[in-house]
């Protein structure tokens, strides 16, 4: 989920007569996207005939849902939520690990019993505990539960971080602009463009077919990204076909549904109009 | 049903020094290798972390009997650089205040212990694996566990409300907890509390951990599926009385599990899982 056009959307736009749910949340960490999938099933009664994709993310994030929404500020090493005494006392990347290899599972195991069709993308490899520093697992700890989880981890697709990035993510250029909603203008976007989310999924899932017209969708969508100011809301005027993010009329699934969680993702179902 | 093997999964009301359900478990099913996997202190999150990792050690089957004994749902542990450290409630945790103040919030608590319970069950669902779930105190009810609260954020119970009855069917499927069948919801009703050496102080108290009697009785209770015999039941009241007549020290000496029938192989005995 981001303020432009994702690898979520362009699988959305090639299968129009699905219904389109997307979960993510910016800096959401891996234990947030376990919580969600849970509780989504819960709600939507996940079947067979279902389509689900994941896209892990770093193992060092801290999710906790506090006051009404999932506290999401990514990676804890770089987190404003969490200071110096924190990381020292509370964070282990073994802690991470077991936390997050277990999630990994959980949702795998899950998905396979469902009997869905299910995929497993990943933002930066698992074993990169911080991807700006490019920091790997040595520890003889983590090395045991990478063996471990072996079989796990095999289901796990290529990351961006390494597929199209190079393990760095200023390595690609043109970069877009961002103006978040504090003001702060980022004016090298590190999240991949569209034209790059594209690249991904043809790269890591190429037995999902794509829409025969995404190349020449993505390219203008791309163009506008591009040439833009883009504002880190959801009102950018970068639409992806016929795929609307809803604006002012979210969709509400009940009435208890604000805030809550993979019940506030509810908010963030995209109709495809 | 004649099992192969029995994991036991749990806080210190699973894994004590004396004889939990888990032994007595154990005891019924004498021919089932015994893993008793608990580990006093331990949060909902240590749950999913340690049967995730024991499924991939010894890949569950419809041989196995696997109970899971949830503890206290805003319990959390980290593994730190000492192992793992557990936040268990107001007075005993491993954690500042500053960080109980800052993160704990008890429908944060919610979302991720009843997440993982989904992803146990759905799990040992899949594999045919026969799985039971208890609980230590109500696993929905805040109020009247006080002792085990750790928050310091009031309980907004309009949104707990919506999570619970997301959660239904999985919190259905657990069992009612010792709280409640054994200690009528007051952990000061039950008289006759063993007496425990306290591990640093070495003064003497009142240990509030269910004696072997209580925890045959909670098993009875809950666990019908599960045949207790005579010959069980009398050796449980022999741990019992053990318990019970002298002062118990907590270095895990007290033992006598099921009058020595059972042996558990714990967490130390296996280096894979942490």
């Amino acid at each position: 989920m981001y303020h432009w056009v994702t690898w979520a959307d362009i699988v959305a736009y090639s299968y129009p007569d699905a219904k389109y749910f997307n979960f993510g949340v910016n800096g959401g960490g891996n234990q947030q996207i376990l919580s969600r999938i849970m509780e989504a099933d819960q709600l939507y009664k996940f079947t067979k005939d279902d389509l689900i994709i994941v896209q892990w993310t770093n193992v060092a994030r801290e999710d906790r849902y506090l006051d009404g929404h999932w506290a999401t500020g990514g990676n804890v090493y770089s987190n404003s939520l969490f200071d110096e005494q924190f990381i020292k006392k509370y964070c282990n990347n073994t802690h991470f690990l077991l936390r997050d290899l277990a999630a990994i599972k959980s949702v795998n195991a899950f998905l396979k019993g469902i009997g869905c069709t299910y995929f497993n993308l990943s933002m930066v490899d698992i074993n990169t505990i911080n991807q700006y520093e490019n920091t790997k697992v040595k520890d003889i700890e983590q090395t045991n539960l990478f063996e471990t989880y072996k079989d796990v981890l095999g289901c796990i697709k290529p990351s961006f971080h390494s597929t199209l990035f190079n393990c760095d993510w200023w390595s690609r250029t043109p970069r877009p602009t961002t103006i978040y909603s504090t003001g702060v203008v980022c004016e090298k976007d590190p999240h991949p463009t569209p034209a790059e989310h594209l690249e991904y999924l043809k790269t890591v899932l190429p037995e999902l077919p794509l829409a025969q017209d995404i190349e020449s969708v993505i390219s203008k969508v791309n163009e506008t990204v591009l040439s833009t100011n883009n504002l880190s809301s959801l009102q950018v005027p970068v639409r992806l076909g016929n795929i609307k993010r809803p604006s002012g009329a979210m969709l509400k699934i009940k009435d208890f549904c604000y805030g809550l969680s993979g019940i506030s993702g509810a908010e963030q179902i995209y109709d495809i109009h | 049903m004649a099992y192969k093997r029995f994991f036991a999964f749990g806080c210190s009301f699973t894994r004590y020094t004396w004889t939990t359900w888990a032994d007595i478990v154990a005891a019924a099913n004498p021919d089932a290798e015994y893993y008793n996997l608990g580990e006093p202190g331990s949060g909902c999150n240590i749950m999913l972390s340690r049967i995730m990792q024991a499924d991939q050690v010894y890949n569950f089957n419809e041989e196995d009997l696997v109970i899971v004994q949830w503890s206290g749902i805003n319990r959390e542990s980290r593994f730190l650089k000492e192992g793992w450290k557990h936040m268990v409630n107001s007075v005993h945790h491993a954690f500042a205040k500053t960080f109980i103040k800052m993160f704990s919030d008890p429908t944060h608590s919610c979302l991720t212990a009843y997440a993982a319970m989904k992803s146990v069950m759905t799990l040992l669902d899949s594999k045919h694996v026969t799985h039971y779930h208890l609980s230590m105190i109500p696993i929905v009810d805040f109020e009247s566990t006080k002792d085990e609260h750790v928050h310091f954020k009031p309980v907004d119970g309009s949104e707990l409300d919506v999570v619970k009855e997301t959660y239904k069917s999985i919190i259905e499927r657990v069992r009612p907890s010792y709280f409640e069948k054994i200690w009528n919801s007051d952990w000061e009703s039950r008289p006759n509390r063993p007496d425990m050496k306290h591990h640093i102080f070495s003064t003497i108290r009142k240990d509030t951990h269910p004696t072997p009697e209580e925890h045959l009785m909670y098993i009875r209770a809950v666990l019908p599926e599960v045949e207790i015999s005579t010959e069980i039941q009398d050796n449980v009241m022999i741990d019992n009385k053990k318990v019970l007549s002298q002062v118990n020290l907590p270095d895990g000496s007290v033992k006598c599990f099921v009058n020595n029938t059972v042996k558990r192989i714990v967490i130390e005995d296996v280096p894979s899982v942490y």
